[in-house]
């Protein structure tokens, strides 16, 4: 086992990549498939387009990966600017974006049909209206919400200071907030 | 993220509702093509900031086979064919358990019997029943995640560390604990 391993090691490095880099990634890929996703399939017409774009993401950032000088905290920052000029240059080539036509069905097995239905539709009034906020309002609440960046790191992304962007999503919330008024 | 607020609790919901089940299965294998795609590799020097902490060369090449093994069915090799003799069919299978595993004992303090009979539980939900726990293997951590970690080790906590196999192909479970 530990010749095989050193063996491997060695014909990696011939190779030019490293043990460490390619076990870098895979820890950065395995912890940030899903937030990418989730970002990228609220700006997606559907499940493929958006596991499309979750993949061109982590190709790029395999393929520039030495390009990155930042600590470990702005990693995802940069994955997620990959992620959204990948997002923005989608959505020009399919104008008119029509997000969110299809709500994928919960898989939640203890939920009843009506459950479901309820819910299916709570979730399409909500990405409907998500999608009526101004661009940037709703990119920093993608990017928060699906996301999970935090608003400094947002700010990374859409080249915002961290207060502007923490207002910038106070101000989204505040907006989908009067729109949903009664109903909270 | 936690918050009270009925709009962002909506807005976390909805989005991880949308994530399908198998999207490993959508995104792994182009991104394993990706790692292996000798065109992709780029020059000058790598990047320190995505490292894992991990103790020990062995360790580190160990750690490094088994992060690669995740992105790997069914025995094919991935950059380059760098696996000798394939990797066991049922690392996607203990991958996807312990990524479970990682959150929970990260999210609670529990001690080695408490961590173990998770694991045990994850593996045997997965259909993997042929395994081994060891605590002298990588002490790595998601990025951004070391001195959450560091402070949970210290604190007496046990962590699921993560994971590869033995000679004869068994998946090893490693975890981390006080002194790790």
């Amino acid at each position: 086992m530990d010749t095989d391993i050193v063996l491997a090691e060695a014909e990696r490095e011939s190779r030019g990549v490293s043990s460490d880099e390619a076990a870098d990634f895979v820890l950065a890929y395995e912890r940030h498939r899903a937030p990418v996703f989730r970002y990228l399939r609220a700006r997606s017409p559907t499940d493929e387009d958006a596991a499309d774009l979750t993949a061109a993401t982590f190709e790029r950032a395999w393929a520039a990966r030495r390009s990155f000088r930042g600590s470990p905290d702005q990693y995802p920052a940069w994955l997620f600017a990959i992620a959204r000029r990948l997002a923005i240059d989608a959505g020009r080539r399919r104008r008119p974006e029509r997000p969110h036509d299809e709500v994928p069905e919960t898989a939640d097995p203890a939920a009843g049909p009506a459950d479901v239905a309820q819910r299916h539709e709570e979730d399409r009034v909500l990405l409907a209206r998500l999608a009526r906020l101004p661009d940037v309002q709703r990119d920093a609440l993608l990017l928060r919400y699906a996301g999970g960046l935090t608003a400094g790191q947002i700010g990374e992304v859409i080249g915002k200071r961290q207060e502007a962007t923490q207002k910038l999503i106070s101000r989204a919330l505040a907006s989908l907030k009067e729109v949903y008024g009664a109903d909270d | 993220m936690q918050t009270t607020d009925p709009i962002e609790r909506r807005l976390e919901a909805v989005f991880d509702r949308q994530v399908p089940p198998d999207l490993g299965r959508l995104i792994d294998t182009r991104v394993r093509k990706a790692v292996a795609d000798p065109s992709l590799r780029s020059s000058g020097p790598a990047s320190d900031g995505l490292r894992p902490r991990i103790a020990g060369r062995r360790h580190r090449l160990v750690l490094a086979l088994a992060a690669t093994a995740l992105l790997v069915a069914g025995g094919a090799a991935i950059a380059g064919g760098l696996l000798r003799g394939g990797v066991p069919p049922v690392m996607p299978d203990v991958a996807r358990a312990m990524a479970g595993v990682r959150d929970l004992t990260m999210a609670e303090c529990l001690d080695k019997k408490e961590v173990t009979q998770l694991i045990a539980a994850a593996l045997g939900k997965a259909g993997v029943t042929d395994w081994s726990i060891a605590t002298d293997g990588p002490v790595a951590h998601p990025i951004g995640e070391g001195e959450a970690m560091s402070q949970h080790l210290a604190a007496g906590c046990y962590v699921y560390s993560g994971s590869g196999w033995d000679a004869d192909g068994r998946p090893v479970i490693y975890l981390a604990g006080p002194g790790s």
